[in-house]
């Protein structure tokens, strides 16, 4: 029981007395909820554009720590930004720049947070703050809320803090501690916005310090945000504006813009504001380099407007201002290195590190004011909305011209602006801008690392190329004091400009001792590929000349270090010339250049190795490009070739159609011909011959089955037969009949008239079958003018003529009548399938059955009752019997023997066998 | 061994004594002298007629063969041995067939060499061009001061060194402004050529470098100036009397040696300007004549000065 009440006392106890932690933070708090939004949306004030300073004091002012030079304290001291006048100055030793809250001026030393009022300089109150770095305040009414962080910057330890405070006692309200960093807050409206993890912004209640909000970038970082008038804003390298549509946490969907500033000098990260840091209250480049922008108030809530449509940036003593669209307005260099400074609408307050002020026009970039208090700055924090001055902007001066300045400036701390100033010189268009980055290089203070960046400008450059012209012509001259021309920096621009008419100048520089040896492969290569063929005489000149010179021995391509640690062996420049003199002969020499090149890389030629072998190596390096190209040619013939037989298989039928075969066999007669001829000598009564054999798919006919099959018959057939080329097909094989009739025929007709001639009655069988293939469209080349061999026999007498019978098939059970078309209707089947399965035909053509025993008889039998399929089955009398299968087509053939009038056709078709059609589908997908 | 072989050796022998700079008469006359003293025990020597034969040998894989023939070549020094060594040049050879048939160029001194001469006054090898403009030096050919000056242009120090001196031997005096300007930039063997070619006037010039150019360059200048007799004796003994301002124990020297080339007896030996040069060498301190003088010799400007005054 006494525990019970101690606890319960502790308990009390540290909720009375400690701080008083609320429910934020948490990750599992739901982040960007669209209700949770609008209510914040609906607590913030109206967006206003009060362009007053947001100090107590309405007043513009300034308040800035010195630095401790001659062993003098540090000072933090309160300006009014229009005189320059002093207010009130303390001694701090500020660690972070100061800032402006209203009736207080906050800033840190190493240990804590010292509050000053602003009014008089008196310190309102100081906040122990040990192990922590301060990074920044806001304030909303009488609470200032600040947090602070250690590893914001990266390390094992992450913590923040954030506080709300009075901002008259320093009395803590509420805090939170959380193992991560939190960044500067803003406040509006009893609402408190907290970056933090640089992905979410918590919003806090200003009373309470509960969250009740959310806002999480899924795609962007979120390094800073801050409070204005216009409404709350807080991005990293853009700018979002708090909308509804920031509850999409896209970049994207947000009300969001990206300054189109391009790269800037400097890690692209710390250019921007970046609320997770202290801001420097020392000597920083942190505090010297940055983008300086402000929002505007803008027509729609849903948009962003920038103040001045400009957007700043300061390198120290240089300044850049950009439109919105990222074109550069102006550039400017300062006496002094910009400590901070603020977008105003109609420029740029600049505080330089002595003191000095600039408000810099927004159009020129001039001075509208300026103002001198000869202090030594170590930080500022600026409140000066509204400061007018007046001042004229006076003229703009051109872009061309400060550029210029700003790269000769020989402050040496400022290389990569100034390489920045040649980047964006390099990108007007003006042809003079040519010879101006000309003239830089050429200077011979100017550092290497700008000439480089001067090179490379001149690379990307495409007009003017007059001027390097000019340069080019230059010769070195001792007695003149003349210098060579900057070949590494002309050559390269004029190749990039393809500017044919400097191969004479290039030619002269080639042969000219006085060019460095550094850039002669350079020119050698300029000389090659803008010269082509005109090129080649000096070419061989210079190849011949120096192929054995001392002063050209050397490798001609960097080497690996044979063992490893070794130090590689570096190319000869004026060996590589030689090696590019000489692969611009083998270009562009034709056959002359071959020749010598030959003659100059053999044995006895007492030119050097490397070159030697290196020439040996452009034929090698051709022939194998040679062998390589045939054979891609090769390849991509053989893939064209198998893309058509694709092709091509893809658009075979998947099997011949009866029609195609009996065109087939219209076009070899003859091969047929002489074995029924012979048959019809032993057997002049004979009616027909039947073939059935397989067909693969390539068109080749095998596994010949003949009736009647006497044995002379047979022989003479499977040898025509086979010989005969079907068309090719998909299927792998299949089984096809050909039946050659001997007597009799109907022709068929389209709409109950003749399609063509109608053909005598004692026409040969071929000329039946090629005109029924033609019918089908399908092409016949049976010559016209073949005399049958069926006029020269007088067909027997007593042959009968063959019947195309309708066989009433046997119904199924439960199926009466079904081979009457109405009741098949009657019975649940289609009108079109009952008289199908009527229309199927058993065609029974038996000569066994007809009294032709010996010959064999032959039956077909079509019709499978409701599934129409066919069989047919043929049988041979005393040579027995042989089973056909797979034949098909013919339901479609009995059909056709109805539409040409239910006579008798010269040829039966054959018909499709299921068993076959089970083969196939067992054979696809092996294929 | 061919007879052409034995010679050439001689002949080469002679040739890579011969210094980029003599004088190319005094070359020609040392080899020639050369080989009647050593080539003829040989055999006979090569003529016109073997021209062919032994430029057909230039194309040679074997450089002792082709050293062998430029030899040969240059000890026939007829000009139908040019075309062969100006093909054998721009054929592109070794430094040292190169070099040698330069030299060959240059013991020939004939005008139809000029051109590829010229050629090779652009080689990326300074040695190269050096003895290009030698040969072109030993040429005769109204188009060598230009080329000369050429070379006073060029980057390398010897090859300007060369051209210097290559002006004043051929008496290049239209080229003194170009010589001045040199010399103004540091060519130092500019001032021999001066010294060589300058008048009156020139020579006042010259003197306006006393004190500012180093006084060994200046005394290479002089050296040439009061060898001359072409220069009045009152130009001489301005000069005499600017060194003895400047003294020391290096115009000393050059003083005394001057003196000892005027003959001690005749007209000559009683003249003003040795009197001159005598009464400068007292002055100068540490002379053993001088007021200041504490060496006492029976060097030869002492001798001279009591032969004077015995003269007199």
């Amino acid at each position: 029981m006494n525990r019970s009440i101690t606890v319960a006392l502790a308990a009390l106890l540290a909720v009375a007395c400690g701080p008083q932690y609320r429910n934020a933070f948490s990750y599992h708090f739901a982040d960007n909820e669209e209700a949770q939004l609008a209510a914040i949306l609906e607590q913030l004030p109206e967006a206003s554009h009060d362009d007053a300073p947001e100090n107590a004091l309405g007043q513009p002012i300034a308040v800035v720590t010195t630095h401790s030079e001659d062993d003098a304290e540090r000072q933090i001291i309160a300006l009014r930004v229009d005189s320059g006048e002093q207010m009130w100055s303390a001694t701090v030793d500020a660690a972070t720049r100061p800032e402006i809250l209203g009736d207080v001026v906050l800033t840190s030393t190493r240990e804590r947070i010292v509050a000053f009022d602003l009014q008089s300089g008196r310190q309102l109150w100081a906040y122990e703050l040990p192990d922590l770095a301060y990074v920044g305040a806001t304030r909303d009414g009488d609470t200032i809320y600040w947090s602070a962080t250690v590893g914001a910057l990266g390390g094992a330890r992450r913590v923040g803090h954030v506080v709300a405070m009075d901002a008259r006692t320093g009395t803590e309200k509420w805090r939170h501690e959380v193992q991560g960093v939190f960044g500067q807050p803003a406040a509006q409206g009893g609402l408190v916005f907290v970056p933090w993890e640089r992905q979410n912004i918590a919003v806090l209640d200003e009373l309470t310090g509960d969250e009740i909000a959310r806002l999480r970038s899924t795609d962007d970082v979120i390094a800073w945000a801050f409070d204005h008038p216009t409404g709350i804003y807080y991005g990293g390298r853009g700018i979002y504006r708090l909308t509804h549509r920031s509850v999409t946490g896209t970049r994207a969907e947000s009300t969001h813009i990206r300054p189109p500033l391009g790269e800037l000098p400097r890690q692209p990260e710390s250019v921007w504001p970046d609320g997770f840091v202290p801001k420097p209250g020392t000597r920083s480049a942190r505090g010297r380099i940055r983008v300086y922008f402000n929002p505007a108030p803008a027509d729609s809530p849903e948009t962003i407007h920038i103040e001045g449509d400009t957007y700043y940036f300061a390198y120290y003593r240089y300044v850049f201002a950009y439109d919105l669209e990222g074109n550069l307005r102006w550039t400017r260099i300062l006496e002094q290195d910009v400590v901070n400074a603020e977008a105003m609408p109609h420029g740029l307050l600049t505080f330089g590190e002595q003191g000095q002020m600039h408000l810099l026009d927004r159009d020129t970039g001039n001075d509208r004011w300026t103002q001198d208090t000869e202090l030594q700055i170590a930080s500022v924090a600026l409140d000066a909305a509204g400061f007018e001055p007046g001042g004229e902007s006076g003229e703009v001066r051109p872009l061309r011209q400060t550029l210029n300045e700003m790269v000769v400036d020989p402050d040496n701390r400022l290389v990569a602006a100034r390489a920045y100033a040649i980047e964006r010189l390099a990108s007007i268009e003006e042809e003079e801008i040519t010879r101006d980055l000309l003239d830089l290089y050429q200077q011979r203070s100017m550092p290497g690392a700008l000439k480089e960046a001067i090179r490379e400008a001149l690379r990307t450059r495409r007009s003017g190329a007059q001027y390097l012209m000019e340069a080019l012509a230059r010769r070195y001259d001792y007695l003149e004091d003349t210098q060579a021309p900057p070949l590494e920096a002309i050559v390269p621009a004029l190749l990039e400009m393809e500017h044919t008419e400097a191969v004479p100048q290039l030619i002269t520089h080639m042969m000219d001792h006085e060019t460095p040896a550094r850039v002669l492969p350079d020119v050698v290569r300029a000389v090659v590929r803008l010269g082509g063929e005109e090129a080649v005489p000096a070419l061989r000149n210079f190849l011949v000349l120096y192929r054995a010179d001392s002063e050209f021995q050397g490798p001609v391509a960097d080497q690996e270090p044979e063992e490893e640690g070794g130090e590689p062996v570096r190319a000869d420049p004026e060996a590589r010339a030689l090696a590019f003199a000489a692969a611009g002969i083998f270009e562009h020499g034709g056959v002359e250049g071959r020749e010598l090149l030959t003659a100059l890389s053999g044995e006895s030629a007492r030119t050097h190795e490397p070159i030697a072998s290196h020439i040996q190596g452009l034929y090698q390096a051709e022939a194998e490009a040679e062998a390589r190209r045939q054979r891609e040619e090769e390849e991509a013939a053989q893939r064209a070739l198998a893309e058509a037989a694709a092709e091509a298989e893809a658009n075979l039928p998947r099997r011949l159609s009866q029609e195609q075969i009996n065109a087939t066999f219209a076009n070899n007669a003859d091969a047929v011909r002489e074995c029924v001829a012979g048959e019809l000598e032993r057997n002049p009564r004979l009616n027909q011959v039947r073939l059935v054999f397989i067909l693969s798919s390539d068109g080749q006919a095998s596994d010949l089955t003949v009736a009647p099959n006497s044995e002379e018959l047979v022989e003479c057939m499977r040898g025509q037969v086979a010989a005969i080329e079907f068309p090719r097909f998909r299927q792998r094989r299949m089984r096809a009949n050909f039946v050659v009739s001997i007597r009799g025929g109907v022709e068929e007709v389209e709409g109950g008239q003749p399609a063509v001639q109608p053909l005598p009655e004692d026409a040969p069988w071929w000329a039946w079958s090629q005109r029924r293939a033609e019918l089908r469209g399908v092409a016949s080349a049976v010559p016209a003018d073949v005399e049958p061999w069926w006029t020269e026999r007088e067909p027997p007498a007593e042959e009968p003529e063959p019947v195309l019978a309708v066989e009433t098939i046997e119904c199924p059970p439960g199926l009466p009548n079904c081979n009457d078309p109405d009741q098949a209707a009657q019975n649940g089947q289609q009108p079109e399938q009952a008289s199908a399965q009527q229309g199927q035909q058993t065609a029974q053509q038996g000569q066994g059955q007809q009294g032709q025993g010996q010959q064999g008889q032959q039956t077909a039998q079509q019709g499978q009752g409701q599934q129409g399929q066919q069989t047919a089955q043929q049988g041979q009398g005393q040579q027995g019997q042989q089973p056909q299968q797979g034949q098909e087509t013919g339901a479609q053939e009995g059909q056709q023997g109805q539409a040409g009038g239910g006579g008798t056709p010269w040829w039966a078709a054959a018909a499709s066998e299921e068993d076959e059609e089970e083969e196939e589908e067992e054979e696809e997908p092996r294929r | 061994m061919t007879r052409f072989s034995e010679l050439a050796i001689v002949t080469a022998t002679v040739l890579a004594l011969s210094a980029p700079a003599l004088d190319a008469d005094a070359q020609r006359r040392r080899r020639q002298t050369s080989e009647n003293e050593q080539a003829e025990p040989a055999g006979p020597q090569p003529t016109v007629r073997d021209v062919d034969e032994i430029a057909g040998r230039l194309g040679s894989a074997d450089a002792d063969e082709v050293r062998a023939a430029i030899d040969l070549l240059s000890v026939i020094d007829h000009p139908s041995v040019v075309p062969h060594l100006a093909e054998l040049l721009r054929s592109g050879r070794s430094d040292e067939v190169t070099d040698r048939a330069l030299q060959a160029l240059r013991g020939l001194a004939h005008p139809s060499a000029i051109e590829v001469l010229t050629e090779f006054t652009h080689h990326r090898r300074a040695r190269a061009r050096r003895l290009a403009y030698a040969a072109i030096a030993a040429t005769d050919d109204r188009r060598r001061p230009a080329l000369l000056e050429q070379g006073l242009r060029d980057s390398d120090r010897n090859v300007r060194a060369s051209a210097a001196r290559a002006l004043g031997e051929i008496g290049a005096d239209r080229s003194i402004d170009t010589l001045f300007l040199a010399f103004d930039r540091g060519v130092v063997e500019a001032a021999i050529a001066i010294g060589k070619l300058g008048n009156r006037q020139h020579i006042e010039r010259f003197n306006g470098y006393l004190g500012n150019v180093p006084l060994s360059v200046m005394l290479s200048g002089y050296t040439e100036m009061v060898r001359r007799r072409d220069v009045d004796d009152e130009v001489k003994m301005d000069i005499v009397n600017r060194l003895g301002e400047v003294s020391g124990p290096m115009v000393r020297v050059f003083l005394q040696r001057y003196l000892d080339t005027f003959p001690t007896r005749g007209r000559a030996s009683r003249s003003r300007l040795r009197q001159n040069v005598i009464d400068t060498l007292r002055r100068i301190p540490g002379h053993a004549g001088s007021a200041r003088g504490r060496v006492v010799s029976s060097d030869s400007a002492e001798a001279a000065e009591q032969s004077s005054e015995d003269g007199q």
